[in-house]
């Protein structure tokens, strides 16, 4: 099977985008968009969080006699009220305090300042453990183990586990039989939060047995199905409901404030509460990307191309799995990775969304770009000697890759930004107002992107006037339904305009169409509206044969096509009808469809396999999953001041088949803007003496604003491919830009000859101060 | 926020009076002390608070007698455009012009801007997580034991090693300029010794009336804070004729003598401020105009 033509959408039909553009954006930028705060009922009380100012311990005693005493405030709800019996729960209140600002207790008042005011009114007793809060307090710079170090509690006996282990190749051979060894210390990089816009809220009322609950998240069966956990009652008694979900997305997942305030709601006898985070408190509770050290051993022959890699890793309360950063972007036959987790007093780290990839990204870059050097090579030259092709297999498997574009988006990015005649080698180039230029490449290979239909379904339905209504089930629709609409627009022949988002964010009446991050559910929902889109086709031809023009024709099914609305006869074009005058005398019409059923495992093998050939390997063969960026930064960095100036920055993305093109160019956007935060400004700050994170403002956590970059020098290709396991190429993209944060510090480096240490943080001008020697 | 009692005051005696009842506090744009209070910074916060926008003859820029005369309400927006401060102290125009956000320097006052609370991350953090010694708490001050990285790099004044954070405050002490209130005409100098809470040395029911800067120097003011686009600087330097006042090195803004400064009690985490205060004298004494 060939990969279908676009003929409504592509890359280059600008109408379209345009008029997509305009709807999505209207009801945000007018106001009308609803979210969960904007709820409100009669009677509805308010509940805010009290967290621990210990990160570590166990609450002795909570006394909420003074916060009681308070008028308006209604209760106030321990571990011992709503928690136990369920086990530990992020959002509920803990009785182990394992960070600071873990939650201790909820205040439920008239109003959200009265429950706000008794935070402080409500004491509460610790019995205070040793607190780990450093990662030098679980592991040397060394990479070598701290004795006897206090424990952390997050794990039964030690602070240090997890490994992970993973091995191709023989590397201790491979290292003695290279030409060239060199290992690298790499430091840490920097951890930081989802910044979410909107806090994290939720509220729940009851009507006898029944649950409403209206929150803010991606995906909200699957807080339906956390709230039956949690409160042990049958799904069919949960309701719940979301609209519009205010930022954060990656992290509006799988959290329990609903369940939480559902269980307070209960409490109370049903009556409405809505509980809201405090800003500061949202801050403490989103997931933060882990921060990691590496000591990596590389060996090449003497050519420069890579023999063997030798990989011990660590991350802060997270494992450290190996990643197709390392696994799947070059060529090197001899790989060990063994992976550390350091559970340290401080809140949980999870995957960069769903990448772990920009620490690894930087730390490679370190390696690679020192190898180059060794070898008189630039980074491009080494990275070129080794970099895998569009038709490789994998390593591991010798399956094919469904698409495999890390090759072109490093040659699109060297080649728009002029990178080989911009290089220079490292602290040599003087620029004549003082400053230092630099410029850094990164490429990798990623784990976005896969297709497949897992068990989710989708429901398109034609109603009489011709318009069609997708029914995604989340949340109001950003990238990742629009993107549904568009491929059911595809399919059907139908003008973008006439695809709707049916009724979404009610789990009482849409499918579970799983969470919507824009890459899985590019993956789980895609092939399965494009096989509903199908179905619906297939009924709508089969009744249109039986209507005017074409009965008269004694036209059959497979002499349709359709193309803006519009059926036609392929071998008469005046023979045409619109979907709404066929639509006219027809009941609504729905199509279903299921998307392939795609197990993952340990080798991240979609069974379901390749849709089309690919290089010989036939339909349904196993093939890896696979995504791909690139990324070039060129900076000025002021000696004096050690601050970073970028002033350009190229970012190519492998998308497969791009479905919406706006879509993409804002993900990649973001993404890039992303990574200018995480290499130069924004980082967790934490207290070293508590291991209290403080920098819980934005002002303090120097989160850049978009005055901070310059959007003239953000430039973004997408590499269009071929991604074979999906019904029209089509993958998600997910955070595309993650390795802009390497090739920022690539590009310090190249300026400043010295090695920027991020130190848990940021590359801030102190930092770079420090890497020249002057502060 | 807690509730709060709000008066309109219609004249400065009014507003005094206020005052002096205990626990107000005065508001002009606000913006310092909105998010003070609904952070819950401090157990000390106001529980009235006297809105003095509505009062006349507070917002003025104007030349008198070889001073530049600046009424407490202007706003930083109105000062960072007017043309006369650009030519009779271009300094305190290119300060006014770098504080914070333009949505802020639309409302911000040059009278709020020299009365507000420090930044300290520790003084700041929301619901009184560290009740310093600035505050009059117990915990002492927690940069000392802890991060320092924005802290003063010239010793501790009362306990606290927190900064100034004011723009305009180190062109204003080297500017030679007068703080007027309701009370008495302070030299800048005193006027930035802190007290309080607060960075200076008012009394509770003392308000800022005018502003008076001498004129007929060139001056300079430079700036360096990690995010361009709005922030507190970290280090500033103030050059007004031969004086040099550096801003965001210590609890006051900092005179510096000679063309180099020396920290005395820098931190493994604020050396660097050396290297950036001594950067930015040179440059700004290069640029004066």
């Amino acid at each position: 099977m060939a990969l279908p033509e676009m003929k409504i959408v592509g890359l280059d039909n600008e109408a379209a985008q345009k008029e997509i553009r305009s709807r999505n954006m209207q009801s945000i930028l007018t106001g009308r968009a609803d979210y969960v705060n904007d709820r409100k009922m009669a009677g509805m009380l308010w509940a805010t969080t009290k967290h621990a100012t210990i990160s570590h311990g166990t609450v002795k005693k909570v006394d909420a006699s003074k916060a009681l005493a308070l008028p308006g405030v209604k209760a106030v709800f321990t571990y011992d009220d709503i928690t136990a019996g369920t086990g530990a729960a992020a959002m509920f209140p803990q009785k182990t305090v394992l960070y600071w600002g873990a939650p201790v207790a909820v205040i439920v008042a008239d109003d959200w300042y009265t429950a706000e005011r008794a935070i402080n009114l409500v004491n509460v007793e610790y019995d205070v453990l040793p607190a780990v809060v450093k990662t030098t307090d679980v592991v040397g710079d060394d990479g070598v183990a701290v004795e006897n170090a206090p424990l952390s509690g997050r794990l039964a006996d030690t602070n240090y586990a997890n490994s992970m282990p993973a091995e191709r190749g023989d590397v201790a051979a491979g290292l003695k039989a290279s030409a060239y060894t060199k290992t690298y210390n790499l430091p840490w990089t920097t951890t930081h939060q989802h910044a979410p816009i909107e806090q994290y809220t939720a509220f729940a009322y009851w009507i006898e047995d029944d649950v409403y609950v209206y929150l803010s998240t991606q995906n909200i069966h699957g807080h339906r199905t956390i709230i039956r956990n949690r409160l042990q009652i049958p799904l069919n008694k949960i309701h719940c409901f979301n609209h519009y979900c205010g930022g954060g997305h990656g992290q509006r997942l799988n959290n329990e404030e609903a369940a939480m305030v559902a269980a307070i709601s209960r409490k109370l006898g049903g009556v409405p509460v809505m509980w809201r985070c405090s800003k500061k408190h949202s801050m403490l509770l989103a997931g933060r990307q882990h921060d990691d050290k590496g000591i990596f051993t590389m060996g090449c022959d003497k050519d420069g191309k890579i023999v063997a890699l030798d990989c011990e890793y660590w991350t802060t309360n997270y494992g450290a799995t190996i990643t197709p950063i390392i696994s799947a972007t070059f060529t090197i036959p001899n790989l060990k990775w063994v992976g550390h987790g350091t559970y340290l007093n401080q809140p949980d780290r999870c995957a960069w969304r769903c990448v772990n990839d920009p620490p690894t990204a930087v730390h490679l870059t370190m390696a690679m770009d020192d190898m180059a050097e060794h070898y008189n090579m630039n980074p491009y030259e080494f990275r070129k000697k080794n970099i895998m092709g569009e038709h490789d297999l994998d390593q591991d498997t010798g399956n094919p890759f469904c698409t495999k574009e890390v090759n072109e988006c490093m040659e699109t990015v060297v080649e728009k930004s002029g990178y080989l005649s911009k290089w220079h080698k490292p602290g040599t180039k003087t620029l004549s107002n003082g400053r230092l230029h630099g410029i850094g490449l990164h490429a990798h290979h990623d784990s976005h992107g896969r297709v497949n239909g897992n068990d989710r379904g989708a429901v398109v339905l034609m109603t009489p006037d011709g318009t069609i209504l997708t029914e995604n089930g989340g949340s109001k629709p950003h990238n990742a339904p629009t993107e549904m609409n568009i491929i059911v627009a595809e399919v059907l022949g139908a003008k973008v305009t006439d695809v709707n988002c049916g009724d979404y964010g009610n789990t009482d009446v849409t499918l579970n169409g799983g969470m919507h991050g824009g890459s899985s559910f590019t993956g789980s929902c895609g092939a399965a509206f494009y096989s509903a889109a199908m179905d619906l086709k297939k009924k709508l031809f089969t009744y249109a044969i039986t209507r005017e023009p074409f009965a008269a024709e004694g036209a059959k099914v497979e002499d349709l096509d359709s193309k803006d609305s519009v059926i036609f006869m392929t071998k008469k074009p005046d023979v045409k009808a619109t979907f709404a005058n066929i639509m006219a005398t027809a009941q609504p019409m729905a199509g279903v469809g299921v998307g392939w059923h795609a197990q993952q495992n340990a080798t991240a093998t979609v069974n379901a396999g390749l849709q089309r050939e690919k290089d010989g390997f036939p339909v349904g063969h196993k093939a890896e999953w696979g995504s791909a960026a690139a990324s070039v930064t060129e900076v000025e960095v002021d000696p004096e001041t050690g601050e970073v100036f970028i002033t350009g920055h190229w970012n190519s993305v492998g998308c497969g088949r791009v479905i919406y093109k706006d879509g993409v160019l804002q993900q990649m956007g973001s993404g890039s803007e992303l990574q200018y935060a995480q290499a130069l400004y924004y980082g967790d700050i934490h207290d070293p003496a508590t291991g209290a994170i403080i920098g819980t403002q934005y002002t303090e956590s120097q989160l850049p604003t978009t005055l901070d970059i310059d959007p003239t020098t953000n430039y973004l290709y997408p590499v269009e491919g071929d991604d074979h396991s999906g019904p029209l190429g089509a993958h998600g993209i997910g955070e595309p830009c993650v390795g802009s944060y390497a090739s920022i510090l690539a590009a310090i480096y190249n300026a400043i000859g010295k090695w920027v240490d991020p130190d848990h943080g940021a590359c801030n001008p102190d930092r770079v101060l420090k890497a020249l020697g002057k502060a | 926020m807690d509730n709060l009692v709000h008066v309109n005051a219609g004249s400065l005696d009014d507003a005094v009076a206020q005052l002096a009842k205990g626990g107000a506090e005065v508001c002009a744009g606000g913006t310092d002390l909105m998010s003070s209070l609904k952070g819950f910074i401090s157990d000390n916060l106001p529980t009235t608070i006297v809105n003095i926008k509505q009062i006349s003859g507070l917002s003025y820029i104007k030349e008198d007698g070889g001073m530049l005369k600046i009424g407490a309400l202007t706003t930083l927006d109105e000062i960072a455009n007017s043309s006369v401060v650009a030519s009779k102290c271009a300094a305190l125009a290119q300060a006014a012009a770098v504080v914070a956000s333009p949505e802020i320097r639309n409302v911000g006052t040059i009278g709020g801007n020299i009365c507000q609370r420090p930044r300290c991350i520790y003084y700041r953090n929301e619901y009184n997580d560290f009740n310093c010694a600035r505050k009059g708490g117990k915990g002492g001050c927690y940069a000392l034991t802890g991060l320092s990285r924005y802290h003063s790099i010239f010793g501790l004044v009362n306990g606290c090693m927190a900064v100034c954070p004011s723009d305009t405050a180190p062109v204003l002490v080297a500017a030679g300029a007068k703080i007027v209130t309701t009370k008495k005409t302070w030299e800048a100098a005193d006027f930035f010794k802190i007290k309080g809470e607060k960075i200076n040395s008012l009394d509770a029911d003392e308000i800022v009336t005018e502003i008076q800067v001498p004129t007929g120097k060139k001056s300079c003011y430079k700036k360096f804070a990690f995010r361009k686009s709005f922030d507190f600087p970290l280090v500033s330097c103030a050059v007004v004729g031969d004086k040099v006042v550096l801003g965001g090195v210590y609890n006051s803004p900092y005179e510096v003598s000679g063309d180099t400064v020396k920290a005395t009690s820098a931190t493994a985490y604020n050396k660097y401020k050396e290297q950036i205060a001594n950067t930015l004298i040179k440059r700004a004494k290069a640029d004066v105009k």
